[in-house]
């Protein structure tokens, strides 16, 4: 019976640990809980700031965007290896929307923007944690510009969601709650618009001038000039009037002088940049490299070693080569252009690529190219060590002279900044349509400017085939996002 | 030999001490006049008794000629012999032909067949052997209703195994119990060291195993030795070659060079033709890449030693095992597993009984790559495998011909090339799972056994993948690459239980409750490098590239049980259990399981004697009800989590890493997933026994099913308690079996399970979006889970009129050869709304037969099996909607659209590139699942004892096994057996043909 008491006892201890529910409660492994990062460690208080810039300089860099941000344009089409390669980006620059609303880019390109506005929101909660432990006036202050940073790239991607299309839901931190789906109903594009523009007004009141040590992090002038360039959707002349001139007056920023490196590693944040997606391979020819990777590809030339190589999508159209060609555009013509069967300025030699639906030989965007003498030996791949230049000081000069010509004002000297830095002869009495030629000049291929210039300018049906205005303006909300999502055919609500 | 003359030592020694009682000698056979080793002859009334040796003969001192001898063998009806004057005595055990009296193993326990109230399906040694395959659950495919089973053909990869349909989404996989040890798969176990094999179908059975037991369970007990049993060795092997022998067949170069004229793409002809020859617009080469990644065939082989045997205290049973089988496809994979294994049972005391057990296991596999299957269907047939006019450095180190000078982008690749570089890729596991019990008997008056047992389970696995620097084309490894994986696996179950067998009068009663307490703990480490100089070492790679990562994750349970077992008369029965469960791994820690089980047998009451009449020899009606857990869901944090540090998390600033941290607040909370069955089953034996049916009609309703489920706006996705799912359906199995005279007996089974899947819930939510986005499931309340959703097709524009008169054509500028899709609304537009859903992976009925025939030493057995009604999408088929340089199968280049009246259900070959019929989800890219296999098919000859004791050996089988040979099928594949439904680039499952043998020595 002795063996027989032992058991009763193990019997009676097992019993009392099944009480103990603690030895059920272990952690996750694998996870770090939010809960258990030190907040009053006010030195890591840059973490989540760091954060939302990797989380911008992923998103923005997916690939499937940028196609969806410049073939309605008139610079490009999509290119590829044939016209059914990504067909439905011709639907799209055919304005048969319809038919690419099951489109999986413009899936992606959804998500990727919201992602970076989560993520924003996401890394704001991990600032506020950290305030909570500051006390003296400079580090609450610090923490406000910490949030400006962060803000300013929830704006960004505001910008994009909304130039692209239209009415979309402004996401409410609040609101969201992980046990039931989030099916916030959609915002209209002006009001989308006023909460960009409140959310830079904090961005201008926090944000220092220069940031000293973050090279290239966002500063007053990058949300002004995003500001700027959301006023200018707006088609208000007097807001991107003055923000514009205080940024030309305060910045000290000057267009930079090496235009043909302009996009080119000796460009890294030159001192005309005002945002980029920085990327590096850490000056080291192997081992890891933070990388624009697809973004640089999809617009590398075809059937072109390494590692000047790619997808060939995104070729330049006759029409605007013509354009660059009858103005005469030299210095501009080698950035914007990257001919096939040619070498390059830098001595490269790109070859032939005479794709069967254009009538003219491949003309890849030359802003993408990066030659093989600037890359780090070792690396092999397209744009590698590369940025990805965002917003620029040129912008904001032609911005300026613009808002001078709508509401007054001398719009010839930035106008003209502009084009002697490209080798261009000064020009007088410009009017609108001079500013947009000469944007469509300076900025062709960079981020839909030249879509968005013709839809707020109203030029858009006449310019573009196919475009009807109050129809083609935005592209279709993706039907994968409706599906998860009804409320996104229901009303508007502000 | 050495035991003849142990045996005539024995009965020299008994004779010189025989006076009043006597001793008594004999033989004991079966039904086909073979001597039966390790019956059992017991003197009834008393604990004298033997067991026959390994002739069958047996010898008993002290016997009186008054005694009765009990002769019993498992499987054979027992008999009781007067001993009277005789000392010798010949016994002929028949066959048992009813189960009734079977041991089935059950949960922390054992019951007689006749006293289950759940469908509990029996899998035996044999059964289990039947097919030569690595893993033992490949040979219960289409043996058991209700058990569906989806083979892979990767060397060493087990099936996936669902029972009674898609329950649980997170892991269909039952819990394993293998002598007691919970495991996920048993692909590690040699299925010759399986004795038997329980299927848990239902909750009354499996509740007992509470929160592990939503997908059902099955029970596994390792070969044990016999107690008074001579020392037996056998030898089991076969040797076999697997084979393809159903191919998809591929588009050759012409077929493939009119596609790309239609998609516009006739650059990639022109380029071909250039460099690799040809004329007339058709290129020189047609490679069928298959052809070059598919062996004609591959070794497969087994072969195993045991040992087992005991005398009066313990029992033994020791195996050697090896199991190797090469990949089919033409590359380095292959799997190699050794096992040893060893049993030990020892009564202590007549009280107290302690047992050891072990299994150890080396597996080795080296893995082929899973892309080249892939390349190997999208590449184009019009180059060859090498190139001998590559320009310097194209192609290194071996002559590799590639795409990429033809004009292709670097998502095609050379397939050969890819899965001769990507095939070092190695994955260790060793095992070592001891287990030790002790059972004690205090009471002599009360059958009460304390039983404590611990169960472990260690692993330790090493993987390591190389990758040499070499290039193909614009396909490049610029540094080699080295990956070494190591991981670590302690998990233990302790479980100690109570059982109480008690009758008073015609009442039985068992009752059982238990404490268990379990552990699973995992970690990994991983390193890379590259540019390594010793494959080996990542210390030998340069010091940059060199990366680090670790994890790991850990596991908590405890649980309380009992389980009451009641029957009057063994008549009518009643099983009651319930299972507390304490998890780590919910936020709400404890859950509870309840079941309740009932039995009649009806055949024993007084009134239904005309049963027996109507040649009904057993009537047993059954229904249970139970509630199931399932915990295996990923580890559920409730908090919101960081990632922090790396690349990916941090921004770059003038080239310099500032480390950043991403701040996750998307996190789980989940409840726990219930499984809520209910069975109602009948079983009845006819014509003595011969034939045998077993039919259930099974409801179970799986409630907060946890989903993947991806979150509107882009917030990515979440685990979610998202509804309730249900699975309903009836299994029936059918067996006949009988003898024609002495030399001729045959028998004949089939069984089918229906399964209809319906989501009932769906927590007030119109649907559940899954799949890509482009290739949409939906979920709706009243459909099954899982269904493709999307356009449906309605035939095919035929001419020109055709299009003029529909508006829909027009508006979307078709051409004759598009498709005509349903308008589902009737509003004259074809739009998002004109989608529905299309079909489900979820198959509608399975079946199995099985028949053997045997005459004398002659069997031939055959097992066959099929699924019906599921769907498959072709989602090698849909990639041309982003890939349109594809190469595509022969059906579909043959099956074009190519004038008015060709064909109604395939658009044009400039269709194919159209978007409006290929970049969407439509029926046109989903097939019926449906098939029909040969399964296996073997030959046996028992050789005749008399032959074989000529060389010293006892009896012997050797048979010829053809497993697999051909399937019936309409999908456009290798196989349609496809995990989920959904085809993309699959193994193909060879065919095996074998010789193999068993020797008793």
């Amino acid at each position: 019976m002795k063996s027989l008491n032992k058991f009763t006892a193990l019997f009676i201890g097992l019993i009392i640990l099944t009480s103990c529910n603690d030895w059920l409660d272990i952690v996750q492994e694998g996870e770090v809980p939010t809960d258990d990062i030190d907040f009053t460690d006010k030195s890591q208080m840059y973490g989540p700031v760091s954060g939302v810039y990797a989380m911008a300089r992923e998103r923005l860099a997916q690939w499937e965007m940028w196609p969806l941000l410049n073939v309605r344009g008139d610079e490009v089409t999509k290119g590829g290896s044939s016209e059914s390669d990504q067909g439905e980006y011709l639907f799209l620059e055919q304005f048969n929307y319809g038919q690419a609303k099951g489109f999986w880019a413009l899936n992606n390109s959804w998500v990727a923007l919201y992602k970076l506005v989560f993520a924003t929101h996401d890394n704001q909660e991990l600032i506020e944690k950290f305030r909570d432990h500051l006390e003296s006036t400079d580090d609450l202050d610090l923490a406000d510009q910490y949030d400006a940073e962060i803000v300013f790239h929830r704006a960004l991607a505001y910008y994009f969601i909304s130039n692209l299309w239209g009415n979309v839901p402004i996401i409410n931190p609040d609101d969201i709650t992980y046990g039931i789906p989030y099916q916030p109903y959609r915002n209209s594009v002006e009001s989308v618009r006023t909460y960009i523009h409140e959310e830079l007004d904090f961005c201008i009141d926090h944000l220092p001038e220069t940031q000293g040590g973050n090279k290239g992090a966002v500063t007053k002038y990058t949300a002004m000039a995003l500001k700027a360039k959301v006023a200018l959707m707006e088609g208000d002349y007097n807001t991107v009037r003055s923000l514009t001139d205080q940024i030309i007056d305060g910045a000290g920023l000057h267009l930079y002088n090496d235009y043909y490196n302009l996009f080119k590693v000796p460009g890294k944040l030159a001192p005309e940049s005002l945002y980029e997606l920085q990327f590096t391979d850490f000056g080291n020819g192997d081992g890891q490299q933070v990388y624009g990777g697809a973004w640089f590809q999809h617009q590398g030339p075809r059937n072109n070693p390494a590692p000047i190589s790619g997808w060939g999508f995104m070729l330049l159209r006759p029409e605007f080569l013509d354009f660059m060609q009858e103005r005469d555009e030299d210095v501009r013509w080698d950035v914007a252009v990257l001919e096939s069967g040619a070498t390059t300025p830098a001595g490269d030699e790109i070859e032939i690529f005479e794709p069967n639906y254009m009538e003219i030989k491949a003309h890849y965007n030359g802003k993408a190219y990066l030659p093989k003498d600037q890359m780090t030996p070792g690396r092999n791949d397209y744009g590698s060590n590369n940025n990805i230049r965002i917003l620029r000081y040129s912008d904001v000069l032609l911005m300026n002279a613009e808002a001078k010509v709508q509401v007054g004002g001398d719009p010839e000297t930035p106008f003209n900044e502009v084009r002697e830095r490209a080798g261009m002869n000064p020009m007088f009495g410009i009017n609108l349509d001079d500013i947009l030629d000469e944007r469509k000049a300076e900025l062709s291929v960079e981020w839909g400017n030249r879509f968005f210039d013709l839809v707020r300018t109203g030029k858009a049906a006449s310019v573009l085939d196919g475009f009807e205005t109050g129809k083609h303006e935005f592209l279709p909300i993706p039907l994968f996002q409706e599906d998860l999502n009804p409320n996104l055919t229901g009303p508007i609500k502000d | 030999m050495i035991k003849r003359i142990l045996i005539a030592f024995w009965l020299i020694g008994h004779i010189a001490i025989a006076q009043d009682a006597k001793t008594v000698t004999g033989i004991v056979r079966d039904g086909s006049g073979f001597g039966l080793p390790g019956a059992s002859v017991v003197v009834k009334g008393t604990t004298k008794g033997t067991a026959t040796n390994f002739e069958g003969q047996f010898m008993l001192d002290n016997v009186l000629d008054s005694e009765t001898l009990l002769v019993s063998f498992i499987g054979m009806q027992s008999q009781e012999i007067k001993v009277g004057s005789n000392d010798y005595f010949e016994i002929t055990l028949d066959d048992d032909a009813s189960d009734l009296e079977e041991v089935v193993v059950i949960g922390y326990g054992t019951s007689k067949s006749k006293d289950l109230t759940s469908p509990i399906a029996t899998i035996s040694a044999e059964e289990i052997t039947s097919m030569n395959a690595s893993s033992a659950m490949e040979a219960v495919q289409g043996k058991v209703a209700g058990v569906t089973i989806v083979n892979s053909g990767v060397p060493g990869e087990g099936p996936q195994v669902s029972i009674r349909g898609v329950g649980s989404i997170q892991d269909s996989n039952p819990l394993y119990v293998v002598d007691g040890m919970f495991l996920d798969d048993i692909n590690f176990l040699n299925p010759n060291d399986i004795e038997t094999m329980s299927v848990l179908k239902d909750a009354s059975a499996a509740a007992i195993y509470g929160v592990r037991a939503a997908n059902g369970v099955v029970l596994i007990t390792t070969k044990s030795g016999s107690k008074n049993r001579e020392m037996q060795v056998t030898y089991d092997g076969y040797y076999g070659l697997q084979t393809v022998t159903q191919r998809l067949d591929m588009a050759n170069s012409e077929q493939y060079a009119m596609l790309m004229r239609a998609s516009g793409n006739e650059q990639y002809v022109d380029a071909a033709i250039a460099r690799w020859g040809g004329s007339n617009g058709i290129p020189g080469v047609s490679t069928d890449w298959y052809d070059h990644l598919i062996k004609s065939s591959a070794p497969i082989q087994n072969h195993n030693v045991s040992l087992s045997g005991g005398n009066e205290k313990s029992a033994y049973a020791f195996s050697l095992g090896y199991f190797g089988q090469d990949g089919i496809m033409d590359a380095t994979g292959y799997y190699d597993r050794i096992n040893l294994r060893g049993k030990v049972d020892y009564d202590v005391s007549s009280k107290l009984k302690v047992g050891f057990g072990t299994v150890l296991t080396r597996e080795k596999r080296m893995i082929d790559d899973e892309q080249a299957w892939f390349q190997a269907y999208v590449n184009n047939p019009m180059y060859k495998v090498y190139d001998d006019n590559l320009a310097d450095g194209e192609s290194f180190p071996k002559s590799f011909a590639n795409p990429h000078n033809l004009g292709y982008n670097t998502y095609y690749t050379n397939p050969v090339a890819r899965a001769y570089y990507h095939g070092d890729n190695t994955s260790d596991i060793t095992r070592f799972m001891p287990n030790i019990y002790a059972e004690l008997r205090p009471f002599e008056s009360h059958d009460i056994v304390f039983r404590s047992a611990m169960n472990m389970d260690f692993r330790y696995g090493a993987a390591s993948e190389f990758i040499p620097e070499y290039k193909v084309g614009d396909t490049q490894q610029v540094l080699n690459s080295l990956s070494k994986t190591t991981n670590w696996n302690y998990d233990y179950v302790w479980d100690n239980t109570v059982t109480w067998r008690n009758s008073w009068g015609d009442h039985n009663l068992t009752s059982m409750g238990g404490i268990s307490v379990r552990e699973e703990n995992y970690r990994w480490l991983n390193g890379t490098a590259q540019g390594v100089t010793n494959r080996d070492y990542l210390s030998s790679g340069i010091a940059d590239t060199r990366t680090s990562d670790d994890g790991g994750q850990r596991f908590r349970g405890m649980s309380v049980f009992t389980r009451l077992s009641y029957d009057y008369q063994h008549k009518y029965l009643l099983s009651l259990t319930m299972r507390a469960d304490g998890s780590s791994k919910y936020q709400q820690k404890w859950g509870y399981f309840p079941s309740v089980g009932a039995g009649w047998v009806v055949s024993q009451e007084d009134f239904a004697a005309g049963l027996s009449n109507a040649s009904v020899d057993y009537l047993k009606v059954r229904a249970s009800w139970g509630l199931l857990g399932n915990d295996r869901v990923p580890a559920n944090s409730a908090f919101g989590s960081i990632a922090g540090g790396d690349l990916g998390s941090s921004g770059i600033f003038g080239g310099s890493l500032v480390p950043g941290m991403i701040n996750n607040r998307i996190f789980t909370d989940l409840e726990w997933e219930l499984v809520d069955e209910r069975n109602i089953g009948i079983e009845a034996k006819m014509f003595d026994y011969r034939l045998n049916i077993e039919a259930d009609y099974y409801n179970r309703e799986t409630r907060n099913m946890v989903i993947w489920t991806t979150l509107p706006m882009g917030n990515g996705s979440l685990l979610q308690n998202a509804g309730s799912v249900r699975n309903s359906g009836v299994e029936v199995a059918v067996n006949w079996s009988d003898k024609i005279g002495s030399d001729f007996r045959y028998s004949i089974g089939a069984n089918i399970t229906t399964i209809k899947n319906r989501v009932t819930d769906l927590s007030g939510e119109p649907y559940l979006q899954t799949g890509e986005a482009e290739f949409p499931m939906r979920s709706y309340v009243g459909s099954p889970l899982y269904s493709f959703y999307g356009w449906k097709t309605d035939g095919v524009y035929q001419t020109q009129a055709e299009i003029d008169a529909c508006p829909i054509a027009r508006a979307n500028n078709l051409r004759p050869g598009d498709f005509r899709y349903v308008d589902a609304n009737g509003d004259g537009v074809i739009d998002d709304n004109d989608r529905m859903l299309l079909g489900d992976p979820n198959p509608d009925f399975t079946y199995g037969i099985n028949m053997a025939v045997g005459y004398k030493r002659f069997t031939l057995a055959a097992t066959f099996q099929g699924v019906h009604g599921a769907t498959i999408f072709n989602r090698r088929r849909a990639d041309i909607n982003k890939h349109p340089a594809n190469n595509v199968d022969a059906n579909l280049a043959n099956g074009v659209w190519t004038g008015p009246g060709s064909t109604n259900s395939s658009p044009s070959a400039e269709g194919l590139y159209n978007p409006w019929n290929t970049g969407r989800m439509n029926d046109f890219f989903l097939e019926d699942g449906s098939y029909f296999r040969i399964q296996n098919v073997r030959l046996s000859y028992d050789i005749p004892k008399n032959v074989m004791e000529k060389v010293g050996l006892g009896a012997s089988q050797v048979y010829l096994n053809v497993d697999r040979p051909y399937t019936f099928f309409s999908s456009n594949g290798f196989t349609p057996e496809v995990a989920g439904g959904i085809d993309y680039s699959v193994y193909p499952v060879p065919a095996v043909v074998s010789v193999g043998v068993k020797i008793n020595f």
